[in-house]
């Protein structure tokens, strides 16, 4: 049970709609350029992240960071994991 | 684009003197600095060497020699695309002797990480704190003289368009080259431990610091493979020793080395970012590209710009070139007809000079150069003011149904200058897959030279429906060859990462400069080019060889296509030079019916203009494309996409004389 609230409590990047907030919590790693290149700017597990704007059917998600404002294609942005922040 | 630089490097291979590195994130500045730099006194220039694609150009400063190596845009030094490997290759395995770091003073925070890894590999580094005017602009105010303490690196505030403090940044390079500084940061005991661990068992003769190699070890962005000065039978140990670095780093701070490496710069960049702004400022100006990107907002807007460089072209390209020709008639005509007709009398030589000297030199400045020209100026404001990287997140989703990311907008939009630089900036692509679509699209994107030729024949001549109409059948056969190539290569669509950049106001020098590059080009490689076409088809046609030279054409030509025979003669001459294709038909018309507006449609007919203007933008682009197409994606892959361009240029423009004949 507790195993699935904290499934619950995350959810895909790409879930968040405009204007909202939340912190990330995990990142893909499958590939280490692209998880290089996310951690240079600064999208890592703990940074907080807020969504300026969703491009609709199905184009990028526009997100605000400590370190930019970054574009990320739908499917990366359903890959990086976020929590609401409280 | 880096194409206002790429006919003024030196091979990279041929470094003279001392090498300075320009390193940055994207849209800080890089290209603006090189180009000022190289400005002062090109010593080089030549094209780029075919091992790394890095620009760069050899000037001297007060007597001493500098090779200025501009590499592409990055935040770190990962390896996703073709240009960062290109980039990371060039400073570990051929580390200059200093590195020129360019600093986005309005994002001092995130631009200092990279800056941070650069000292960590020990280059001697010299920081250009860019942007300053805009920075200050927007209230945002740095210590200078604490950053260049806490840093241990010399600091330099600049103004890039304005050339303000460039000098100073080289000269402090020059002083810094060769001498690795001081490292006055440090990491956590946890991390600083692992690093001096892996750092103590590096041998060989690696390149560059111990403690910075080890880092790049440990967060991923360098494999032991790919490690410089490392003999082959190093590298599985060394693999190992890594790995089980990483796997006590994870162990002890509990997340994956890459990411505790990155959160540890993270925070020390944000910590020496606090200490040194005084005044953090407001930056605005977001809210114009956020109405770039929303499709509601932002597919008006793109029509809008494009409607702009549309009518620009028509308008003020048809002007240039009708006072041009004009001008040509009257002025320069005369006296060159005049001179020839002395020297040469009126024989077959004479004529054949004429064809060259009158009729093609008239065509290049009325054909050519006022559709160039206007299109390089709307092309270097869009490039400057930043539209077209809120345009590459605009088309994103689009870019998809083609197997291409929102990335490869760029190149395509790029091609839609010239095609051999666009085809260069494939590299700035992530897969294979991608460089290969784009690559073979790109191709069909009419490059300015065929911008020439629509307006110059189709708009001139038929009006400017008639050009709407051609762009929408050659935007449907790129729409169409891009989501059949999507289906048809295996593989998956890259992932789009991009920073979005505020919109700036472009500066009247850097765009006339840009523009001033790229025409000087196009003039200097195409005037010899268009003459002596001009002479080989005049000598043709006054010997009456014309005919046995057009006549294998003719089934093609004339009865498929239905144009005269001889039009095809200068389609073939037009791989050369595409725009050339529409100079030696004006060259023809004028010498056959004398100079006018009306020349050419005295002898074709509407549609016949219509068809040979879309089938000279649809086929094979030209040499150079095709060169850099071989050199980009290789022989085979090159082969074919311009066999592909042929047939369906040639299929689609039989198809499209005869709906016209219908109509």
């Amino acid at each position: 049970m507790e195993h699935v609230a904290a499934a619950a409590r995350t959810r895909p990047l790409a879930g968040l709609g405009a204007g909202s907030c939340g912190t990330i919590v995990r990142i893909p790693l499958d590939d280490p350029g692209m998880a290089a290149e996310l951690a240079a700017l600064r999208l890592l597990p703990g940074e907080p992240v807020g969504v300026i704007e969703v491009v609709p059917l199905g184009g990028p998600v526009v997100v605000q960071t400590a370190g930019g404002v970054y574009a990320l294609g739908r499917r990366l942005a359903a890959r990086i994991e976020v929590c609401d922040n409280p | 684009m880096s194409a206002v630089a790429c006919h003024q490097l030196a091979p990279y291979d041929q470094r003279a003197g001392t090498t300075v590195a320009l390193a940055g994130n994207p849209n800080v500045g890089k290209s603006t600095i090189f180009n000022r730099l190289t400005g002062l006194e090109v010593l080089t220039t030549n094209y780029p060497g075919a091992t790394v694609e890095v620009n760069a150009a050899t000037v001297r400063l007060d007597g001493q020699v500098v090779t200025l190596v501009d590499l592409p845009g990055l935040y770190c030094l990962t390896c996703t695309s073709g240009d960062q490997c290109a980039a990371r290759q060039a400073l570990l395995e051929w580390p200059p002797d200093a590195v020129v770091a360019i600093v986005d003073a309005t994002n001092l925070m995130r631009n200092l990480y990279l800056v941070l890894q650069l000292i960590d590999l020990g280059f001697p580094v010299v920081v250009a704190l860019n942007l300053a005017d805009v920075a200050e602009r927007a209230g945002i105010r740095i210590d200078v003289q604490q950053l260049r303490e806490l840093l241990g690196v010399p600091v330099i505030p600049t103004v890039a368009v304005r050339g303000w403090g460039l000098r100073e940044v080289l000269a402090e390079a020059l002083r810094a080259a060769g001498q690795a500084p001081a490292v006055r940061h440090r990491y956590s005991p946890l991390l600083e431990r692992e690093v001096a661990r892996l750092a103590s068992s590096l041998d060989g003769h690696i390149p560059l610091s111990r403690r910075g190699t080890a880092l790049l070890l440990l967060e991923g962005a360098l494999q032991p493979e790919n490690l410089p000065g490392l003999a082959p039978q190093a590298r599985a140990p060394l693999a190992e020793r890594t790995a089980s670095a990483a796997a006590r780093l994870e162990a002890a701070s509990g997340e994956p080395a890459s990411v505790a490496v990155a959160r540890e710069r993270h925070a020390l960049a944000e910590r020496l970012a606090a200490r040194v702004t005084v005044s953090p400022g407001e930056f605005r100006g977001r809210a114009a590209w956020r109405a770039a990107i929303r499709p509601a907002t932002g597919v008006p807007l793109l029509l809008a710009v494009l409607a702009v460089v549309f009518t620009t072209l028509f308008w003020g390209g048809g002007a240039l070139a009708a006072l041009v020709d004009g001008l040509w008639g009257r002025l320069a005509s005369p006296p060159i007809r005049a001179l020839v007709l002395a020297l040469f009398g009126g024989g077959v030589v004479g004529r054949t000079l004429l064809w060259g000297l009158d009729a093609g030199l008239n065509a290049v400045l009325s054909v050519g150069i006022p559709y160039v020209l206007t299109f390089y100026i709307l092309l270097g404001v869009l490039e400057d003011t930043g539209y077209l990287n809120a345009a590459a997140v605009l088309l994103d989703r689009l870019m998809r149904g083609l197997g291409l990311s929102g990335r490869a907008a760029l190149p395509l939009v790029a091609g839609a200058g010239c095609n051999v630089p666009a085809i260069i900036g494939l590299r700035g692509l992530r897969t294979e897959r991608e460089r290969l679509i784009a690559g073979t699209l790109i191709t069909m994107i009419p490059c300015s030279a065929r911008t020439a030729v629509i307006f110059g024949a189709v708009a001139y001549y038929l009006g400017w429906p008639w050009a709407l109409a051609l762009y929408g059948i050659v935007t449907a056969v790129v729409l169409t060859a891009g989501w059949g190539l999507n289906r048809l290569i295996p593989g998956r669509i890259p992932d789009l990462l991009a920073e979005v950049f505020p919109f700036r106001l472009p500066t009247a020098r850097t765009v006339l400069r840009k523009t001033w590059v790229r025409v000087r080009d196009f003039v200097f490689v195409a005037v010899p080019i268009v003459l002596w076409g001009s002479v080989a088809l005049g000598a043709l046609y006054e010997t009456g060889l014309i005919r046995l030279a057009a006549w294998p054409l003719a089934p093609l030509v004339e009865g498929w296509l239905g144009l005269p025979t001889v039009a095809g003669l200068t389609l073939l001459f037009a791989v050369l030079r595409k725009e050339l294709a529409l100079q030696l038909l004006v060259a023809l018309a004028v010498m056959e019916y004398g100079r006018g507006a009306q020349n050419l449609r005295s002898f074709m007919t509407a549609d016949q203009i219509f068809t040979y203007a879309l089938v000279n933008t649809i086929y094979i682009p030209c040499i150079a494309t095709i060169s850099v197409l071989v050199r980009a994606l290789g022989r085979r892959r090159a082969a074919l996409i311009s066999l592909g361009t042929v047939t369906l240029a040639v299929l689609i423009g039989g198809v499209a004389a005869r709906f016209l004949r219908m109509v």
